[in-house]
């Protein structure tokens, strides 16, 4: 798979996890990779980007044993761009669907 | 494990212009997750390969970040090590009258690039990158100095043993085995072959299928390979030391051959690459011409360069050809003008070959 193509899919995949629920890192790695085939980390580089575009904002949580644990906490702005996202993938995906279906041969 | 990883990680971070909190902050957060992935039970392999070599992710994460410096002092030892070489060589040549071999001590400057380069990132590839030339230079003593140009060619095998051994993080175990079953028959063949056993010494190749067929899923056709191609060996064997017929001895292979065939372990296809299938058909043919022909083996392999030239030619960009060529023309005019005309003491400079259409490339 393209592997551009595939940054976008990561990106959407981490607003809707991270939008059920505040997680680190470590949580939104290891959720994503149980579905899809990531390759050596680019999803700690895109919390990052995502961060620092005010997708996601962070706060620390102490732990009870080790260092304290930085979540990220999806922001409005997250909300809307996830939104938007979840549209054009779902709108891509049906005409993706119709081409392989030949519905539009049909017709 | 950790705590290398986080200087890597930091020293690779250095090198891009980024404010030291945002470093500082990555560093951080590189050493929660080794430590949740530590806590999940997680080996340091597998760590590195969830996370990520510094090396490998460094782009990603330094996105809109400007590189702006290399490592100075790494630069400083490559940049220095051509004078340093240059002055061994010339101080071998004028004092100790060793011209020849001394132009040896010139494979010093890729060399001391590589160990540097890779060395600093602790990447397992480093000895396939450093074994071309070690294998070379023990190829050329075996030779030169003890005229064991066979089997001393065997010595170039560790090229790609090292390769793929090096590999063996992202393969299986028998996967791993497999793959090196063809250099270990290999060598036990001309082991037992230089004690007067080429024939039927040649059998050990079977070992290549026997461990081939162990990556079968199906219990029962794993079984029925295993024996078929054990009792073409032993049937073999019978018939040859009985009846004194080797042609005939090969009949005892026909079930295991015919099997292969219905099972679909061995298929006869032609690709979807004619020319480039007809092109190596071609050249192994004319390598073991030339080779049978004139007994100059030393020499016969070099026509195996053209398999990879030529898918160079035909799968690269153009504008890249002339570039990744070269070491093969360098490396051509090397072998010829030293086995041929003896001149080994000039010969190296045909690998000045490859730097300058470097620099006439990029000017």
């Amino acid at each position: 798979m393209n592997s551009q193509f595939k940054r976008g899919i990561i990106e959407l995949c981490a607003l809707k996890v991270i939008s059920e629920k505040d997680m680190y890192s470590f949580e939104v790695i290891d959720q994503i990779s149980r579905d899809i085939e990531v390759n050596e980390n680019t999803i700690y580089p895109l919390l990052r980007r995502l961060t620092k575009q005010g997708l996601f904002e962070t706060y620390t949580e102490t732990v009870a044993i080790g260092a304290p644990r930085k979540y990220f906490k999806i922001t409005d702005n997250g909300r809307q761009r996830l939104e938007s996202l979840d549209k054009e993938w779902r709108s891509f995906l049906r005409s993706v669907l119709n081409i392989l279906d030949g519905e539009n041969n049909e017709k | 494990m950790k705590n290398k990883y986080l200087a890597d990680l930091r020293e690779n971070l250095d090198l891009y212009d980024m404010n030291e909190a945002e470093k500082n902050e990555i560093i951080d957060d590189y050493g929660s997750l080794f430590d949740d992935a530590l806590s999940k039970g997680m080996t340091d392999d597998e760590i590195l390969s969830y996370l990520g070599k510094p090396t490998r992710i460094i782009r990603e994460l330094t996105e809109g970040c400007r590189r702006i410096k290399k490592s100075s002092k790494d630069s400083k030892i490559i940049a220095i090590s051509p004078f340093i070489t240059l002055i061994a060589y010339l101080i071998l040549g004028f004092a100790f009258n060793l011209w020849h071999p001394g132009w040896v001590v010139f494979v010093l400057i890729p060399i001391t690039a590589i160990v540097v380069e890779m060395g600093k990132n602790h990447d397992e590839h480093l000895t396939t990158a450093l074994s071309p030339f070690v294998a070379v230079m023990v190829y050329l003593y075996l030779g030169l100095y003890e005229n064991l140009w066979h089997p001393g060619w065997l010595v170039l095998l560790i090229i790609p043993i090292l390769g793929i051994f090096n590999s063996r993080r992202t393969m299986k175990f028998l996967e791993l085995i497999t793959a090196l079953s063809p250099f270990a028959a290999l060598i036990v063949y001309f082991a037992i072959g230089e004690q007067g056993y080429y024939h039927p010494g040649w059998l050990v190749f079977f070992i290549v299928p026997i461990i081939g067929a162990l990556n079968e899923k199906n219990i029962g056709k794993l079984l029925l390979t295993e024996f078929l191609l054990i009792l073409g060996v032993i049937g073999y064997l019978y018939i040859y030391y009985t009846f004194d017929e080797t042609w005939i001895a090969l009949i005892a292979f026909a079930p295991s051959f015919a099997y292969g065939l219905y099972s679909g372990h061995i298929q006869i296809e032609f690709g979807n690459d004619k020319k480039m299938n007809i092109i190596v058909v071609l050249t192994i043919i004319a390598f073991i011409l030339v080779g049978v022909l004139t007994s100059v083996w030393s020499l016969a392999w070099l026509i195996l360069f053209v398999i990879p030239v030529y898918s160079i030619i035909r799968y690269s960009p153009k504008d890249t050809h002339l570039i990744a060529i070269s070491p093969f023309v360098s490396v051509t005019i090397f072998m010829i003008l030293g086995v041929l005309f003896g001149l080994w003491a000039y010969s190296w400079m045909a690998f000045l070959l490859i730097p300058m259409i470097a620099i006439i490339k990029e000017a």
